[in-house]
């Protein structure tokens, strides 16, 4: 991998176990606070900020001085599908050993063939669930002229996603409901994915290797932010 | 070393459209070219298109003869670059940018990275956020020339350095040129430089490339004519770039006007660079367009 991808992506991992450490740290503070009236500690609330946070590996694009530096615009695409691919399979990697990894361990100490094969299915959702999340970002990114709406939107997915991802992950939900719920999802994620992979994707990484696009995407986000 | 054939550019945005209109210049090996023009006049994203941040829309671009696009990372491994836009990792300190970025490029020379960091007086260890801006311009300058570039595009580099690092870098693009092999295409409003180092000179307005001329052969074809206003009411308007009236003096720059020299009531001198660029953005840019193109006309 270059050198250049590999710094970048070291900094999202970063990135996301500070975001993790900050969480509990706080939520920490707020459940002694509170005398945990809230139950922050719970499972449920983490796994739904830990995804949440997970998203954020998606907003990784390749450094800027990519533009100037010898490499064609083919080769900058490759690199940001790399980067991309390596992003989400950190993201998953992650996302599954902070939420499911304890209940996993726990299934493969007691036997539990249940339990097992239901953090099985919880890492493959997430898999997919991040993916979708991932490419309403890219979409919210590429229709820059209903931005607000789009952005709305992502974050609303995001939001469902990780909503999802915790209610099969702790079982707050009734049980069967659920995973019927998670497994249409699933499936439509899967079949979102192979779309996007073909509309979405292509156009991504062009937007992401060509500095003009940048340049007036950046201009834009300006001019949204100051007209708020 | 650097050709532009029919190069063509828009840019918009919101407001208002740039456009770089039918650009064609040849910079030959071992020179030293100043691009000059007003601010907006296109120099800047003109060199943007050379280093390929902008794709143009037409027209090509040839580096050593290879069409840029065809051999971008090669030909983007030639190039030594200093923008007024900074690339670099803010939060990296100097050491940290030349292995970094020192990585993508093939002959990257990192012991005279430091020495250039050193002749312009940079600690190393400092980071790049928090350097001047004329600062953050040298570190640009030091790696530019320690990758073993073979054209060096440089966006006024001179802006916001002080007077002895415009020294040295005046000295540096003069030892750059020597051997014959590598050549500088130098955008700058600081003209009394380009007056000592350019050998050509390429002279932007409004998108178009007016000129782009060895620097002598430019200076030689315009006069400046200094006397009593009456004496240069009669040269033809089509040749005066502009006429500047004083209460007791008038003067004009005024296209092949050495036959004038003959008057001994008039004084008559080849324009320096900045005064051949005050001449020029004060005329406008219809009277510039005209004079460019009878120029031409003429010489052609």
């Amino acid at each position: 991998m270059p050198k250049i991808l590999q710094r970048t992506l070291l900094i999202s991992i970063a990135n996301y176990l500070c975001y993790i450490s900050f969480y509990y740290i706080a939520s920490t503070i707020v459940s002694i606070a509170l005398n945990d009236k809230l139950g922050f500690i719970e499972n449920r609330y983490s796994s739904i900020f830990f995804f949440i946070f997970a998203s954020e590996f998606y907003d990784t694009k390749i450094p800027d001085y990519i533009f100037i530096a010898p490499f064609s615009k083919s080769e900058r695409m490759a690199m940001q599908k790399k980067l991309f691919l390596y992003n989400h399979l950190a993201a998953w990697t992650i996302t599954s050993i902070v939420i499911v990894s304890p209940e996993l361990i726990a299934s493969i100490i007691n036997m539990n063939i249940y339990n097992f094969g239901k953090s099985v299915f919880v890492i493959l959702v997430i898999y997919f669930l991040l993916f979708t999340a991932g490419h309403f970002k890219y979409f919210n990114l590429l229709n820059r002229k209903n931005y607000k709406c789009t952005g709305l939107l992502t974050d609303t997915i995001i939001l469902i996603d990780s909503s999802i991802t915790a209610a099969i992950a702790t079982e707050t939900a009734p049980g069967m409901f659920t995973y019927i719920i998670a497994g249409a999802i699933a499936i439509s994620a899967i079949l979102d994915s192979l779309y996007c992979y073909k509309k979405h994707f292509r156009n991504m990484l062009e937007f992401y290797s060509d500095y003009e696009l940048r340049i007036q995407n950046n201009n834009y986000k300006l001019f949204s932010k100051t007209w708020k | 070393m650097l050709k532009v054939e029919h190069l063509n550019k828009t840019l918009s945005n919101k407001n208002n459209t740039f456009k770089l209109n039918n650009i064609s210049f040849t910079l030959p090996k071992g020179y030293i070219c100043g691009l000059m023009g007003e601010n907006g006049s296109g120099k800047s994203s003109l060199i943007k298109c050379l280093t390929g941040l902008y794709q143009p829309d037409n027209g090509n671009i040839f580096i050593q003869n290879m069409p840029f696009y065809k051999n971008e990372t090669k030909n983007k491994d030639m190039l030594g670059i200093v923008l007024d836009t900074n690339f670099y990792n803010q939060s990296f300190n100097l050491i940290q940018i030349g292995k970094y970025y020192g990585s993508l490029y093939n002959a990257f020379n990192y012991k005279q990275y430091l020495a250039y960091l050193s002749l312009f007086h940079l600690d190393s260890k400092k980071k790049f956020k928090h350097l001047s801006k004329g600062m953050k311009i040298k570190v640009q300058i030091s790696f530019a020339l320690s990758h073993n570039a073979k054209l060096f595009l440089f966006d006024e580099p001179e802006d916001g350095l002080d007077k002895d690092s415009r020294k040295e870098l005046v000295k540096i693009c003069t030892e750059l040129v020597s051997d014959g092999e590598k050549s500088v295409l130098l955008s700058s409003h600081i003209t009394e430089d380009l007056d000592r180092i350019a050998d050509y000179i390429g002279y932007m307005q409004n998108g178009n490339m007016l000129f782009f001329l060895p620097k002598d052969t430019l200076c030689n074809k315009f006069r400046i004519i200094k006397g009593e206003y009456y004496k240069l009411h009669n040269i033809p308007k089509g040749k005066i770039v502009y006429m500047e009236k004083d209460k007791y003096i008038t003067s004009a720059m005024v296209m092949g006007g050495n036959k004038y020299s003959s008057d001994k009531t008039l004084e008559v001198y080849k324009p320096c660079i900045s005064e051949f660029m005050y001449y020029f953005v004060k005329g406008g840019n219809e009277n510039a367009k005209n004079i460019a193109k009878d120029f031409i006309n003429i010489n052609s």
